[in-house]
């Protein structure tokens, strides 16, 4: 018995020697929107400095699954977004981690890396059985290749746009089963720390659910002589606090999460809490405050605790965010014209340089010669930078990315018409009449910060449907108008003309004209 | 020739006004019977823009024409935009202008052989010749019908390439007749290039050739080696200008492989919309040779006529080609006047004329109420083309039919008795 315990405690002490070069930070931010939403920012890292190849190294706070996917796959920078509901930037500001409806995975391959576009194939797949989500259903139809909306955002060997490869379906939706594998690749599951209130089914009852998934490459320091990879995952939820009628306005984590915060992971080297305070409210247990915002180290707790907000005064209507950039897109159009408008508003006290990207799938036929932008005031603007891929039939959609300059304070409309196409019986999905998905449309802006990028609505569009009921029926009728004409013609170059006598006709319908014809001719004087 | 004027100034003065009525033109440029994938102003305007972003017309799906007309019409819409419908305008008025010379030298040669051959004609049977009166007015009601024809006017109003096709092929016809070779290939090379089923109409150009020429002459294989010579011209042309053997042939492609299933006025866009992917070649194959086999077995048949036979073959390829429009059957329809002595011997002429005018308005209306109004679905603008497809089988078997029969009756009289007897016959396509 006593053996064992040693044996135990070497081990253990070995396996903790070697993998002391990966690390675990788990964060939690949370902020009140208005009086009626509560947004709650989780971000779990891990970073890894490894120096061999992964196949010879041992996996400790890195999940293999990600390590597997991205050496089979020679994959030097990955990004997967699930997301369901709408942020609100006009009312809720900017969120940490901005994410599309819909599903999104953009990926960078490593230099060098051959059969791209199979590879790409692969790994959706193995993504989508890693999810359990549709993602094998981005094929050639929605991928792209942007040139300047998604640049690396790690270290990688080589920036050529053809390694890049981005496919979003709108269509997915996040169901609890997508989670359970996402919470499966954290070190501690979600028994410890941030992720133990990660509750399924209260994160179904949010207005806003996204889940993350981030990989990459870092550099050590300035110089870059070294790089470590990192895997950042995060969930992004917006609750209503009014869910809660009987303590309307108060709320607190339990009445949200239904759950309590257990203390951090205890494999986590940093693990805390970061509140925003609202300017009326009061928040217990009391916090130390940190660059005006609470903090609470989660190392700290010994048992689960709950943070509960009360208000002194009652709450104002919210006023909306004046956020920097701002898009909304609607779809116009009537009968088979069908457009896409989108109002881009700058309310920066300068001018702003935007990069705007719309991907539009190959049956909506988009006329390029009908891009129109416009500023509110009715001049015409011209983008600094402007590339249009067009679609080809059943392939790679139309790929439009424009650099634009946004006037300040201004809001600029940017309309493009597009033709409703018309697809086979079999490309049609099951639910047809559901209608199509058009993807968000992305702007990008460049910002001291990082990188900030703000999405547009998923547009829905309807396409005219065949009758599904009728395929026998079509063929049987054409192949009968078809026969018509071969059959005439057949007549008329294969036989001659004869005098033959007028006999009497032998069908039923014939003798009962000639009986008619004959009555009459008797009548007749 | 004053009647022609006329006609020409009124056609033109029509074109013009309802050219200036921007909606009307609007909305029929978008009607599917009017402009297809192929033939459409506002895909070959997106594909100037394209061309503008990566070089080459064709990339992308957009536009489906051939290289040298989107070079053309580029040129000519950046020198000034009015002179595009003024090109359209002039290619219906110069295509009346050689329908009308090609009916009066038609005529004009059928009564010379009608006169000839006097002493075989049966007696009794002078009501139903040709005569001088049909002389007069028939190159001038063929000419009014192409320019008054509404389909003619929509395609002309609408931009649509098929402007171009008409053109070529009336040229085409009126120099078959007058023996240059050079000439008549010239623009039947013009016409298959943009579109490919006219190279059947080769056939009847070396028929033709052979009837109409004097003994010395007579080659009939002129034609075919200038065809090829003109046609691989315009293919170096258009390679010199795009510089990629797969975009100036993508044209052709488009046509034979039928990809797009837009809906229009023809046969294929239903059928291959509904098919299963299994059978899509093997369909693809019997349409296509639906479509281009028919010139054998009628020239062998029509060897005598080929002026018949080209009649038949415009008829078919404008009903059975890939993406058919309204425009194509104008040049067709124009042409009926020239067997209007034989008429006596159509089956139920108005019913298949009344079904032709009914199903032209019919089309508009299903469309309306399947793409705008919901209330109808793909089923009913299916049935109203195929209405239309076979209104055109019927009219074109009819008039061969009536030409043949005309033949077997100038011979045989008008009335017809088998030898000897009394009794009252009638005349039978037998084997």
């Amino acid at each position: 018995m006593q053996f064992n315990i040693l044996l135990f405690i070497v081990v253990s002490t070995v396996s903790a020697s070697i993998s002391s070069n990966d690390s675990f930070h788990e964060s939690l931010n949370i902020r009140v929107l208005g009086n009626e939403q509560v947004y709650s920012f989780f971000n779990f890292t891990t970073n890894w400095n490894f120096e061999n190849e992964f196949n010879k190294i041992h996996y400790n706070l890195f999940p293999r699954a990600i390590g597997q996917i991205v050496q089979k796959y020679e994959i030097a920078e990955l990004h997967f977004t699930m997301t369901q509901g709408l942020w609100r930037y006009q009312l809720w500001g900017f969120p940490e981690a901005s994410a599309p409806t819909g599903a999104q995975v953009w990926v960078w391959f490593k230099k060098g890396t051959t059969n791209i576009d199979d590879k790409w194939k692969g790994f959706t797949n193995a993504l989508s059985g890693m999810f359990c989500a549709s993602l094998n259903l981005i094929n050639h139809e929605v991928t792209v290749s942007p040139q300047v909306s998604f640049r690396p955002t790690g270290v990688v060997e080589s920036a050529d746009n053809s390694l890049l490869r981005h496919g979003g379906l709108s269509r997915e939706n996040l169901c609890t089963e997508n989670l359970t594998p996402w919470m499966k690749l954290l070190p501690c599951g979600s028994k410890h720390g941030p992720a133990s209130l990660l509750n399924p089914s209260s994160l179904q009852h949010s207005r806003y659910l996204s889940i993350g998934l981030h990989y990459n490459s870092l550099c050590h320091d300035v110089t870059c002589g070294s790089t470590y990879v990192q895997l950042q995952q995060h969930i992004s939820v917006v609750h209503d606090i009014r869910t809660t009628l009987d303590q309307y306005p108060n709320f607190s984590l339990a009445s949200i999460f239904d759950r309590p915060l257990h203390p951090s992971c205890p494999l986590a080297t940093t693990s805390h809490t970061h509140i925003a305070p609202p300017p009326d409210a009061d928040i217990t247990p009391t916090m130390e405050t940190r660059d005006q915002l609470k903090y609470l180290n989660l190392r700290n707790l010994n048992s689960p605790t709950n943070i509960k907000f009360t208000w002194r005064l009652l709450p104002r209507l919210p006023t909306p965010q004046t956020m920097g950039i701002g898009s909304h897109c609607y779809i116009t159009g009537l009968g088979q014209d069908g457009g896409i408008t989108c109002l881009l508003t700058n309310n920066e006290h300068s001018n702003v340089s935007i990069i705007f990207l719309q991907v539009i799938p190959w049956y909506l036929r988009a006329q390029i010669h009908t891009l129109t932008i416009k500023t509110n005031t009715g001049s015409n603007i011209e983008p600094t930078w402007f590339s249009f891929t067009p679609a080809h039939i059943r392939g790679s959609p139309h790929t439009l990315e424009m650099v634009l300059s946004l006037p300040r304070e201004s809001r600029v409309t940017l309309s493009l018409w597009f033709d409703r196409g018309f697809m086979t019986w079999v490309t049609h999905p099951p639910d047809a009449n559901h209608g199509f998905y058009i993807q968000p449309s992305i702007i990008t802006t460049p910002t001291p910060h990082g990188v900030v990028r703000v999405y547009g609505e998923a547009l829905l569009v309807n396409i005219p449907v065949p009758d599904f009921s009728m395929p026998y029926n079509v063929i049987c009728l054409v192949c009968t108008v078809l026969a018509i004409a071969f059959g005439s013609l057949h007549n008329l170059s294969t036989r001659k003309f004869e005098i033959v006598p007028k006999s009497s006709p032998n069908n039923l319908f014939g003798k009962f004209v000639s009986v008619f014809k004959n009555i009459f001719k008797k009548s007749s004087p | 020739m004053t009647n022609l004027f006329v006609i020409i100034s009124c056609g033109v003065l029509l074109r013009t006004w309802l050219l200036q009525l921007k909606d009307l033109t609007k909305w029929i440029s978008k009607r599917p019977e009017v402009s297809t994938p192929q033939t459409s102003w506002s895909r070959l305007v997106e594909g100037f823009v394209i061309s503008k972003q990566t070089g080459n017309v064709h990339s992308g799906d957009s536009y489906h024409g051939s290289t040298l007309l989107s070079a053309f019409l580029f040129h000519l819409q950046a020198l000034s935009p009015l002179l595009v419908p003024a090109v359209f305008i002039a290619c219906d008025v110069i295509a009346a202008i050689s329908l009308h010379n090609f009916a009066k030298k038609f005529l004009q040669k059928e009564l010379d052989d009608q006169n000839s051959h006097k002493s075989k004609l049966s007696k009794g049977v002078d009501s139903i010749l040709l005569k001088l009166h049909h002389l007069e007015n028939v190159p001038t009601l063929v000419a009014l019908i192409y320019l008054f024809n509404p389909f003619t006017i929509v395609t002309c109003i609408s931009q649509s390439s098929v402007a171009f096709n008409n053109l070529f092929l009336a040229l085409y016809v009126a120099h078959l007749m007058s023996g240059s070779s050079i000439a008549t290939t010239l623009f039947l090379a013009l016409s298959t290039y943009e579109t490919f089923y006219p190279v059947q109409l080769i056939i009847v150009a070396m028929l033709c050739q052979h009837k109409y020429q004097k003994e010395g002459n007579r080659n009939a294989a002129k034609p075919l080696f200038c065809f090829i010579f003109w046609l691989l011209i315009l293919f170096l042309v258009s390679y010199l200008r795009e510089g990629s053997l797969e975009s100036i042939f993508s044209h052709y492609k488009f046509i034979l492989t039928v990809p797009d299933q837009t809906p229009n006025i023809g046969i294929f866009w239903y059928f291959f919309t509904e098919i299963f992917n299994h059978f899509q070649t093997f369909f693809l194959f019997v349409f296509q040779i639906n479509a281009l086999f028919f010139f054998v077995p009628l020239s062998i048949k029509l060897r005598s006529h080929p002026i018949c036979l080209m009649f038949i073959l415009t008829c078919i390829i404008s009903t059975f080609k890939s993406y058919p429009c309204v425009g194509d059957a104008t040049l067709w329809i124009s042409m009926l006047p020239l067997w209007s002595h034989t008429f006596k011997y159509q089956r139920q002429p108005l019913i298949v004329t009344v079904m032709l005018l009914t199903t032209t308005i019919l089309c508009p209306v299903m469309w309306h109420m399947w793409i705008v109004a919901h209330s109808a679905n793909a089923n009913f603008y299916f049935a109203a083309s195929l209405a239309y497809t076979t209104s055109h089988i019927f009219i074109m078997t009819n008039t061969v039919m009536a030409y043949l029969k005309w033949h077997y009756h100038i011979r045989k009289g008008v009335r017809l008795n088998l030898d000897g007897s009394t009794e009252k016959a009638v005349l039978r396509l037998m084997n």
